[in-house]
């Protein structure tokens, strides 16, 4: 993605939300290192990877009423994954929140609807899409220290090429657990169901079609729509699943003040698509989130 | 910040004139010997009239930065306090305590507030939109009170008697009470060490939303 591009992204959040006089502005840094980045179910083909990423993300909220609250961010962001230049990536979009808390307080229990539409430009032109989201999300502060949320999802891709056209919905359960000051502790579980793209090496692919790891295989990955991608490799598949994933993940904040957050996060996320074919990914990501 | 004490004092200087006062120096610490900030400490009469508060008795606890600017914020009961919004977003400011229970919803930049406390008591103040702020509102029942500063000192200036001595701190299980003598000129200096409960107050701290599945 060239650096051009990427600023022009970033400067199509920050002007106009300056112009418009953004409330909060919040900015974050990442790095990841992803096992078996490229979803791949064949073990020894599995692509690892680092991603960096940074986004900026402009941020207005308004009370509508005694219990309703309205937030209204746009955010800018880009991707970049050394190993694999055609991941690399930009997004823009906004997001809306409306909130209702049932009364005064911190333990009141928050109920939040979100929508959000972005666009996600990579390198590789197919991959790229226009993204639906809705959120409704309900959360309770127990004690201080401790708060749970769970929420349901709905994503929807619409990409330039039938493989990365995903729409999919996700049920999570979350907490979190200041454990002392400056540190936070969070984990939590999704069940995604729906669409998720795959990729395989072609020779894989090849067996996979004809039956060379079962007639259930076959018959399933011959309906799937499919593609060549260099994104990984010269050689490769892109295809579509209908799957099931579990996915947990962990981590631990430290707050360097107020405003600044330096979270590292765990994340496994296991699919299981309808052949029973099984993809295991697993993310580290360190970030620091600081609000303007 | 912190005005209405000032006010208060300047005003009982002029209210007491001709009344010899007495001084109470306190030095707060707590167990490891650190210096402790905003204990409150106030000394009630026991054998005269509680002077009620002046007109003009004031304090100020403004929201900017999504906190609020004093932590900790004491007025004698009958005192109004001023809540001005000088942030850049709304606020929620409310309270749930007995002593007094309001709130302030739809709060825009720039607007200013103001409510009377006129009954003693603890009232813990937070925003309904951003839980993590957090203020405690002492309203005393006597015009002789101060707040312990950075070095945990703090000075209270009352016409010679018998007082109870109450200490507040937002990190102390309960309130320390002790009855104490002031003499006309004199200086009482008392030191109190303090076992604080840990600072448990709700995480600000931005959170992530990068990492993982995709």
């Amino acid at each position: 993605m060239s650096l051009t591009r990427s600023l022009l992204t970033l400067c199509a959040v920050i002007i106009p939300a300056l112009e418009a006089g953004a409330q909060d502005w919040h900015a974050e840094a990442s790095y990841t290192w992803a096992e078996n980045l490229s979803r791949t179910s064949y073990a020894p083909d599995r692509e690892n990877g680092a991603v960096y990423d940074g986004s900026v993300t402009a941020e207005w909220h308004r009370q509508l009423a005694p219990n309703w609250t309205m937030l209204v961010n746009a955010e800018a962001g880009l991707e970049q994954v050394p190993a694999f230049p055609g991941l690399d990536s930009v997004h823009l979009g906004p997001r809306a929140d409306l909130r209702w808390k049932f009364g005064l307080g911190p333990f009141a229990p928050v109920l939040t609807f979100s929508s959000a539409a972005s666009r996600d430009e990579l390198h590789e032109h197919g991959r790229s899409h226009w993204k639906l989201e809705g959120r409704v999300g309900l959360s309770k502060r127990l004690t201080e220290t401790w708060r749970m949320a769970a929420s349901g999802e709905w994503q929807e891709d619409y990409a330039r090429d039938h493989p990365f056209d995903i729409r999919n919905r996700r049920l999570s359960l979350e907490t979190n657990w200041d454990v002392a000051e400056g540190w936070q502790l969070s984990a939590g579980g999704s069940r995604l169901w729906g669409e998720l793209t795959a990729n395989a090496n072609q020779d894989i692919w090849g067996q996979a079609l004809s039956g060379g790891f079962g007639r259930t295989v076959a018959n399933y990955y011959n309906t799937v729509p499919y593609e060549h991608s260099t994104a990984f490799e010269t050689d490769w598949i892109a295809y579509r699943i209908d799957c099931r994933a579990d996915i947990w993940w962990a981590s631990v904040s430290f707050a360097l003040g107020a405003n600044t957050s330096l979270p590292l996060r765990y994340e496994s996320v296991k699919v299981v698509n309808r052949a029973h074919v099984s993809y295991n990914s697993e993310f580290w990501s360190l970030s620091i989130v600081h609000r303007f | 910040m912190f005005r209405a004490p000032l006010f208060l004092l300047l005003g009982l200087a002029v209210s007491t004139a001709g009344v010899t006062a007495g001084e109470l120096s306190l030095a707060v610490r707590n167990a490891k010997g650190e210096p402790v900030a905003d204990a409150v400490v106030s000394l009630i009469p026991l054998d005269a009239p509680v002077p009620p508060p002046l007109p003009t008795a004031t304090g100020e606890i403004a929201q900017q930065n999504q906190e609020y600017t004093t932590y900790v914020t004491v007025v004698q009961a009958g005192s109004r306090v001023v809540f001005p919004n000088k942030d850049t977003v709304q606020h929620h400011v409310y309270s749930l305590s007995k002593a007094k229970k309001f709130e302030l919803p739809l709060y825009n930049p720039g607007a200013a507030e103001s409510i009377v406390f006129d009954v003693p008591g603890l009232v813990t103040l937070g925003c309904n939109i951003h839980d993590w702020m957090l203020a405690y509102l002492v309203v005393v029942p006597t015009p002789y009170f101060a707040k312990s500063d950075g070095l945990g000192a703090a000075t209270v200036r009352a016409p010679a008697g018998r007082y109870r001595l109450e200490l507040w701190h937002p990190r102390l299980a309960a309130a320390l009470s002790e009855e104490i003598t002031l003499v006309e000129g004199g200086a009482l200096r008392r030191e109190f060490t303090l076992t604080l409960k840990p600072d448990r107050r709700i995480h600000r701290g931005p959170e992530s939303k990068s990492g993982g599945y995709r």
